[in-house]
């Protein structure tokens, strides 16, 4: 549950609210261990509850991450601060943390706000809508979907105009400028890291367009557009919302890829592919889609025979490096190819729309909070991998998920669970047995 | 509640974010649903299981004051748990809720048929109101718990399990079918990507584990009973004796490991080498004392007669022990694939290894102490192959005798495969190393490196089609003892012959030969042949049957990080049912009405589960009767005893027979 | 908090913010955007090319706002016309209720 009060002692603290944190949080809770979990971003759920469907079984993103969210959200050992950063953990003499967080203003009051979004309706603003890769609208006020949690309502205050409409329609007077940033000390006896990732940026590959043309997007974004009540409503192209006849993917876009500093594989990446474009055979039956890659890496349970039966059912899979992206005079990609399978000459094939498989970076830098390093590519640095996953330089302190490595949904889930026996362990080395704490929180409880 | 209240009943349809709703007509399902009797609400939401719409169904419980409810989405085995949730939390007992499950039985196998696929969930949400006509509160049945794991596998995943459970404070028992622990990973050499050294990392784990007061190991034993619940399983283990004295004299010992009278292949080095018949697969296995392999004797008097009475204790007899754990965790491992006969000239030229064996061969400890030979002959050229037993394709592959296929990829054996052929090279930078592969599939954490320092390295890679598999034959040039010929796809489809004095093939992995457990268990078996979790995401570490849990590569091919990760995985969920007294069961069990019962025991001849019914004797009028009685934590609610009763005083709890036929009843409207 | 309050409070910071003068010109653009839009598809339903022909937009930023008027109920699909979608404006402009 969202916390009105924090609390001052836990016994762990989870970092990130998506899929990582919340099932690290929730294999610990379901042990009677008392989490906090705190999420930088307006709602939990992460990238996750983004996604369309998820391979290899294709079920709906939502329909997984949703009961996920509502079990972290309703369970009685865990609470969450939303649009809250981390900002130092100190390891102390007894084993245990200290933790400084920094929750930012929602300029909502959380326990007045019923989710209405009138203020939302009201709000002359229009913004790019993150959420939705910047494809459909928002407001300065606004709840992000229809299934993020909490159903808070937000202004942003940096792109606020200061109206004043949202406290004029507000019906329960929630809207409260007065709010500013608030520090909170949290002693905890575990600390995990599950920060997640984000893409690496599109400008970084110049010879794709570097961002600047409208129908190259990334697979977040297409995830968007295959979602659904996804920003267009159908699966169109951005540029002049033309349904697409004719779609590529060009894989390793952003991975294995020296020159812009990420070497390794973003291990998702040719899966992701396949998926979407599977997904966009069954909504678009007549289109041609094409997959430009180097080595497919299906390599997970169930994923080589997903791979084949993308091939049985009729994608392109064309072994060849995209060497450059362009615009043809109608606004459509251009794709340079060095084809192996075709004595390997040099093609210039026309599509309508473009996604690139952009490789996956860590989305937060622990070393600005936490007394852990980085490796050499800039995730959470681990110890004893091999035979004890999810362990850090400093004990007490765990990773999971992408955080630790690119990895994808099932790996991660795994992780997360590794991650929470270490971290409950830890608390029984440090002999603060989870029973105890629990008899106290419920006090606690009662107390209040 | 009184009898004659008529009922309150709200109805929730799910679109599944079109899942549903691109086939089902969800709003005229509600509409229709809405007319039925009793029912006071029914509604449509895009995801019926988010957090806003599980809010929304509590809100209408309580404004409402509906006493059963029905939502309509996807399989229960997704969200019958959310949704009783959301009941509990509006304050209605969970079992006045009925799942119908309008995706995978309607929506995902009507897809053309969008008036008809409507028509039927209209159908099955009407049944299931009927249902509910008759649906009375039930309650969770308590059981104890016994705070005892019992881990199946001593290799890494099973030791990380069972160090894990014993750190949460879970005593455990970890059962090993080989004379020895350590599993596969001893086998290695150096482990990528962190270049430990594997008989370090397995032997540390060892170390830990038999010490630990609280891990019981149990070596060369064998599962051969399991009956029991979730929190209360209870299992037989045979084990079978080490006959060789602990206390003997270790001269007398050493001596004996080596006797090369009689002598076997050695499996630790995958028949490279021999073994006597004391044997350990390498200095430091555990457990210390050596191994005797009575079957290389006529019978145990005889190797007892052979080796001298100081060193065999032939009095030693196989025990069983039983076992009585709360939960399972299956860590039986893999198996490795055996190329068929002649498959990449695999048994036809002594040139041709496989990877693990390779992997014996550059290990300094190996069979030739990490020297580079075959029979003797110098190595010029290696080869390696890819995707040996994984990755097969229909008509392309030919199926071994009484085997199927194996279409997956075995995960490991790319980055494998590089890290032996970088070694090769560092070692002995004169050899020549070819890489024939399908995809390069390096994905994990620096596992990237291997290919790109191997490239640099100057290992040279052919890249061969699905439909075009590389052959190996004899050179005749004499340039070397073999030739591989491939079609390459990297120059473009030349057809390239290249010599080989040692060719490796990378084979894959196959699930362990477990049928015993299988069957025993009843555990789900996929058609890749490993057991199967109940779903990859939402429980990838459990299986169907409470209680038990998967632990490496025993469920996928997993390389080393990841099989100890999924069995710390498998603790953390474990420890949620172990780390409690007393756990709840659902409810749904046979229940007998005492009045109508006349102990004739067809039930009890029914039933499938041993101990579930049993016959007691009561006291009728004064007279002793007999009478069913259910164990409720052990009946599963199959219902076969309700199909044998000819009396009908036997019901299921949840589906009884009335509510079965309100349901049939609802569908021929 | 109450709505006199809460104004107080807005002013205090509008004042010590300034007023955000580059917010308040692209909002001025959003409106006239959507005003030329909402008057061409008042006539009759279109698709994005011809809604460009009509009002001379820039194609993607145009397309943008189409979803965001379909967003906040302005404007909703019709059908497919030669590989496009038309839109048309939704005469009540209705808030989405459950049930």
């Amino acid at each position: 549950m969202t916390c009105a009060s924090t609390p001052n002692k836990v016994d762990a603290l989870v970092i990130g609210g998506g899929i990582a944190g919340m099932q690290a949080a929730t294999d610990l809770a379901n042990q009677n261990i008392r989490v906090l979990l705190v999420e930088k971003d307006v709602s939990i759920g992460g990238k996750m509850i983004a996604l369309s469907k998820v391979f290899p079984t294709l079920d709906c993103a939502s329909c997984i991450t949703s009961p996920k969210i509502a079990e972290v959200a309703h369970h009685p050992d865990i609470d969450i601060l939303t649009l809250s950063e981390v900002t130092d953990v100190e390891k102390l003499e007894n084993g245990r943390f200290s933790c400084r967080i920094v929750k930012h203003p929602r300029y909502v009051d959380e326990d007045a706000c019923i989710g209405c979004r009138q203020c939302e309706y009201a709000c002359p603003t229009l913004l790019p809508n993150e959420f939705e890769g910047g494809f459909g609208a928002r407001k300065t006020a606004y709840i992000p979907h229809t299934n993020a949690y909490p159903q808070l309502a937000t202004i942003d205050l940096e792109n606020c105009a200061m109206c004043g409409k949202c406290i004029k329609v507000c019906p329960t007077d929630a809207i409260d400028f007065s709010q500013t940033d608030e520090t909170v000390e949290v002693d905890a006896g575990t600390v995990v890291v599950a920060t997640g990732f984000e893409l690496t940026a599109q400008s970084r590959k110049t010879q794709y367009g570097g961002g600047t043309l409208p129908n190259v997007i990334d697979a977040l974004q297409m995830e968007r557009i295959l979602a659904p009540h996804g920003p267009f409503g159908k699966v169109l192209r951005p540029s002049d919302g033309k349904i697409p006849d004719s779609i590529a993917y060009v894989q390793c876009a952003g991975s294995r890829d020296e020159s812009i500093g990420v070497p390794y594989c973003s291990r998702v990446c040719c899966m992701y592919a396949i998926k979407q474009a599977m997904l966009l055979s069954g909504s678009l039956p007549f289109a041609d889609i094409t997959i430009y890659y180097m080595d497919i890496r299906a390599f997970g349970k169930n994923y080589e025979q997903f791979y084949q039966d993308a091939k049985a059912m009729g994608i392109n899979f064309v072994a060849g490096k995209v060497a450059k992206i362009f615009e043809d005079s109608e606004g459509n990609p251009v794709l340079r190819v060095e084809k192996k399978e075709e004595g390997g000459h040099v093609a210039e094939d026309v599509h309508d729309l473009v996604i690139l498989s952009q490789g996956i970076v860590p989305a937060w830098n622990p070393e600005m909070a936490l007394p852990i390093h980085r490796d050499r590519y800039g995730f959470v640095k681990t110890i004893e991998e091999k035979i004890s996953p999810a362990r850090t330089e400093v004990d007490g302190i765990f990773a999971a998920g992408v955080a630790v490595a690119p990895k994808d949904i099932v790996d991660t889930i795994i992780e997360a669970g590794a991650a929470a026996t270490r971290a409950a362990n830890y608390l029984i080395r440090q002999e603060k047995t989870p029973v105890l704490t629990v008899v106290e929180s419920q006090e606690q409880e009662v107390a209040r | 509640m009184s009898e004659n209240k008529k009922l309150r009943k709200g109805v929730f349809v799910c679109h599944c974010g079109g899942n549903i709703s691109d086939v089902v007509d969800c709003g005229k399902v509600a509409e229709k649903m809405a007319s039925e009797d009793g029912v006071v609400v029914s509604r449509t939401e895009t995801f019926m299981c988010s957090d806003p719409a599980q809010n929304m169904i509590i809100e209408a419980i309580k404004e409402h004051e509906l006493d059963r409810i029905v939502v309509a989405s996807c399989s229960p085995r997704l969200h019958e748990l959310t949704f009783r949730n959301a009941a509990i939390r509006a304050g209605l007992n969970p079992y006045l809720y009925e799942h119908v499950n309008i995706r995978e039985q309607v929506s995902w196998v009507h897809g053309s048929t969008h008036e008809e696929a409507t028509e039927k969930a209209s159908s099955l949400v009407r049944a299931a109101l009927g249902k509910m006509e008759g649906a009375r509160e039930l309650f969770p049945i308590q059981v104890d718990v016994t705070p005892h794991a019992l881990v199946i596998g001593g290799g890494v995943a099973g030791l990380r399990a069972a160090l894990d459970f014993s750190q949460r404070g879970i005593p455990v028992t970890l059962v090993e079918k080989t004379p020895f622990l350590g599993g596969r990973v001893s086998q290695l050499d150096r482990v990528f990507p962190t270049e430990d050294h594997a008989r370090e990392l397995i032997g540390k784990m060892i170390q830990q584990v038999v010490h630990d007061p609280d891990i019981e190991v149990l070596v060369s034993a064998e599962v051969r009973h399991v009956e029991g619940y979730v929190g209360n399983y209870h299992a037989d283990i045979l084990v079978q004796p080490r006959y060789i004295r602990p206390e003997a004299d270790p001269d007398l010992v050493e001596k004996a490991m080596k006797n090369s009278e009689l002598q076997t292949d050695d499996e630790f080095n995958y028949g490279l080498s021999k073994r006597g018949a004391v044997y350990k697969p390498y200095k430091g296995a555990y457990p210390d004392t050596p191994a005797l392999d009575v079957n290389l004797f006529g019978s145990l008097a005889e190797a007892s007669e052979k080796l001298g009475a100081d060193l065999v204790d032939d009095s030693q007899k196989p025990q069983t022990v039983s076992v009585k754990a709360g939960a399972i965790v299956l860590a039986t491992g893999f198996s490795l694939y055996t190329p068929a006969e002649n498959e990449f000239g695999y048994g036809a030229f002594p040139e041709v290894v496989t990877l693990p064996q390779f992997i014996r061969l550059l290990d300094e400890e190996g069979p030739t102490g990490g020297a580079l030979n075959v029979n003797g002959k110098e190595i010029n050229n290696i080869g390696f192959i890819h995707c040996v037993g994984s990755r097969q394709v229909e008509g392309i592959h030919e199926p071994q005798e009484g085997k199927s296929l194996n279409p997956y990829c075995s995960r490991v054996c790319c980055t494998a495969t590089l890290q032996a052929a970088l070694e090769v090279k560092e070692k002995h930078p004169e050899i020549r190393v070819f890489d024939f592969f399908k995809d390069i599939r390096t994905y994990g954490r620096y596992h990237e490196e291997y290919y790109t320092k191997a490239a640099k390295a100057g290992v040279l890679f052919f890249k061969y089609a699905d439909d075009a598999l590389p052959t190996v034959g004899e050179d005749e040039s004499g340039e070397a003892a073999l030739r591989v010929s491939v079609r390459d796809k990297l120059t473009f489809d030349q057809e390239l012959n290249v010599p080989v004095d040692l060719l490796v093939l990378a084979v894959g992995m196959e699930p362990s030969d477990i049928r015993d457990l299988v069957s025993l268990m009843k555990l789900p078996v996929g058609a890749d042949g490993f057991l199967n979790e109940v779903h990859p995401k939402l429980r990838p570490v459990e299986l169907a049957s409470q209680g038990l849990f998967l632990a490496g590569c025993a469920q996928a091919p997993m390389s080393i990080d990841e099989a100890t990760g999924a069995a710390s995985a498998a603790v953390a969920k474990a420890a949620r049912i172990l780390g409690k007294s007393r756990i709840e069961l659902d409810p749904y069990v046979a229940q007998v009405d005492t009045e109508k019962c006349r102990g004739e025991g067809a039930c009890l001849d029914a039933c499938r589960y041993a101990g579930a019914i049993e016959m007691i004797e009561v006291s009728q009028n004064g007279q002793i009767a007999k009478q069913a009685r259910i164990n409720t934590a052990l009946c599963k609610g199959c219902g076969s005893c309700v199909a044998a009763c000819p009396h009908h005083a036997i019901d299921l709890a949840g589906s009884t027979l009335q509510q079965l036929y309100a349901m049939v009843d609802a569908i021929a409207v | 908090m109450d709505k006199v309050k809460a104004k107080e409070f807005l002013r205090s910071l509008l004042k010590s913010r300034g007023a955000p003068k580059e917010l308040l010109a692209r909002q001025k653009a959003h409106r006239a955007t959507l005003k030329v839009i909402a008057e061409a598809l008042g006539k009759e339903p279109m698709t994005v090319p011809q809604l460009v022909e009509a009002t001379g937009l820039d194609s993607k930023d145009l397309f943008w706002h189409v979803n965001a008027m379909r967003k906040y109920g302005q404007v909703e699909i019709r059908e497919e016309v030669e590989g496009y979608l038309s839109y048309t404006l939704i005469e009540k402009q209705q808030e989405q209720v459950h049930e």
